[in-house]
């Protein structure tokens, strides 16, 4: 069931201008406004959401990778994900002449504004937002160093960061040679230097691991995960909403299912844990917090839960909503 | 001035909803160096004192400028900033003045509040949340009236003249951390409501 939404969400009415592939297993994606009218700017390291189903409306994130000033076009690099929701394979199916249609650009990862030095860091497809980081850096003129590390053979954007980035790019095919270089790197950069990472969560773990063994300043490191969250088992459960309602919530759904099943409005958008969409107010009970998005203090707090993924610790959550 | 005349001295219950920097006694965080900036004596003394709980392998560079702010320090301080390496926990040690100063100009080259430490020598050591400088001390003020800062020596609430301006100014109990300085109002233009 659809929820009906207070006010129509801005959505992007795009036509897909061309395709190309950058490696067997990842397509590029270049978008034109269906109407003449130009795109919205973002900050680099926005994603684009692509609609790929509605009714219920199923939405795609993908990493915008051009710099974001004035853009003529919007590119996406789509990793084909046989095994996931359905998104990626319909995407590497389109056509030039598609047409589409998308949640504007979010920003999530963004430059640091006043950093001496950026240093980036991408393992495999994660490479996406950093490309846009880099292209932007090139653009005003910020100090990177762009850590790629990618499988042997299938690396996108390569070629295009090499002539970009010249010997700003450190790319690496296996893990050994990337922590070889970057690992001493952590320990020589000028203060105010910021940390990003972006890429399987293994990955950004041990990158922020070894910043912090490194003292690195929290605040110094961001990361976007790329891959939802690890989910756990899934456990039968009771919300109470607002106005006394009681949900139950099965095993086979999550809470936001539930939450949309008993007509509730939620805005969601990635509905696995990564982009904040859904955060709803918490009134009582214990959280089991699965998501990417909310920080240690705010899980500890128990004022927010994500509910596309999160679940009760018990058998019953109090809602605000 | 008798307390009568002097209504708003401040005391250290008013100053905590205030941005008068407050002083906790500091820790020392863990780190991969320590860069100890000591102004003056004081500050020396300071710095080597929350040295002691270093640990024996982490390197610890100490240099010690004057108490006072003079056309070396800046670039003295910036030199030893910008050789530094993410990792390094700065210590600003010395009179209030010159270490709000020191940290607004490490804040411009990149540092965070996270990886600065910042002790006053001569801020009075209050209740459990910290002391305040609130006595005669050195200050930076901010004239409002011709909007550049000056050095003074003047306690709270005191008047004080603008070298630039003129202007009879009052330091108020707002502090800006980028410029360092406590604003200076004009006294005698209250606003009659």
């Amino acid at each position: 069931m659809t929820a009906a939404r207070s006010a129509a969400p801005t959505r992007l009415r795009l036509t897909v201008a061309s395709t190309k592939p950058l490696t067997e297993e990842v397509r590029q994606l270049t978008l034109v406004p269906r109407d003449g009218t130009p795109l919205p700017s973002h900050p680099p390291g926005s994603h684009l959401g692509l609609i790929w189903q509605n009714a219920p409306e199923r939405v795609n994130s993908y990493s915008l990778t051009g710099d974001g000033d004035s853009p003529a076009a919007y590119t996406v690099s789509v990793l084909r994900v046989p095994d996931g929701g359905g998104g990626s394979p319909w995407a590497h199916a389109l056509r030039p002449g598609d047409e589409i249609d998308a949640v504007p650009p979010r920003s999530t990862f963004p430059p640091a504004a006043r950093a001496r030095r950026h240093l980036l860091v991408a393992g495999g497809i994660g490479i996406t937002p950093l490309l846009s980081h880099a292209r932007w850096h090139l653009r005003w003129g910020g100090d990177f160093i762009l850590y790629y590390a990618h499988k042997p053979g299938r690396a996108a954007h390569l070629d295009e960061l090499r002539s970009l980035c010249g010997d700003r790019l450190r790319a690496h095919h296996d893990r050994e040679s990337l922590w070889a270089d970057l690992g001493p790197a952590l320990r020589r950069q000028p203060l105010g230097t910021q940390l990003y990472v972006c890429g399987p969560l293994s990955m950004i773990d041990a990158v922020a691991a070894a910043a912090q063994s490194s003292h690195w300043a929290a605040s110094r490191v961001r990361s976007e995960a790329f891959g939802a969250p690890a989910d756990g088992p899934r456990e039968p459960f009771v919300v109470t909403r607002a106005d006394g309602r009681e949900i139950h919530v099965s095993a086979a759904e999550t809470l936001l299912e539930a939450l949309e099943r008993s007509g509730a409005v939620v805005p969601s958008l990635c509905r696995s844990g990564v982009c904040g969409e859904c955060r709803t107010p918490l009134a009582g009970g214990l959280a089991d917090h699965r998501d990417l998005v909310l920080s240690p203090a705010e899980k500890a707090s128990g004022r927010w839960i994500m509910p596309c993924v999160s679940r009760a610790a018990g058998e019953e959550l109090e809602l605000a909503l | 001035m008798t307390d009568a005349a002097r209504p708003n001295e401040p005391d250290d219950t008013r100053l905590r909803w205030t941005s008068v920097p407050r002083w906790p006694a500091p820790e020392l965080p863990a780190a991969a160096s320590y860069l100890a900036c000591c102004f003056g004596a004081a500050g020396e003394r300071q710095a080597s004192a929350l040295l002691e709980a270093a640990d024996r392998e982490v390197p610890v560079r100490t240099e010690t400028f004057a108490d006072h702010w003079d056309a070396a320090t800046e670039p003295a301080l910036r030199r030893l900033i910008e050789e530094s390496f993410t990792g390094v926990r700065v210590i600003l040690a010395g009179p209030e003045a010159m270490v709000m100063r020191a940290a607004a100009l490490a804040r411009r080259l990149g540092a965070t509040s996270e990886e600065l430490v910042l002790m006053a020598a001569d801020a009075v050591s209050g209740a459990a949340g910290g002391g305040y400088v609130t006595g005669r001390a050195a200050r930076r003020v901010f004239c409002v009236a011709c909007r550049a800062p000056f050095d003074a020596v003047a306690a709270l609430n005191d008047s004080v003249t603008c070298p630039g301006c003129a202007a009879t100014l009052a330091v108020d109990r707002r502090f800006s951390r980028p410029q360092a300085a406590y604003f200076g109002w004009p006294t005698g233009l209250e606003l009659h409501q």
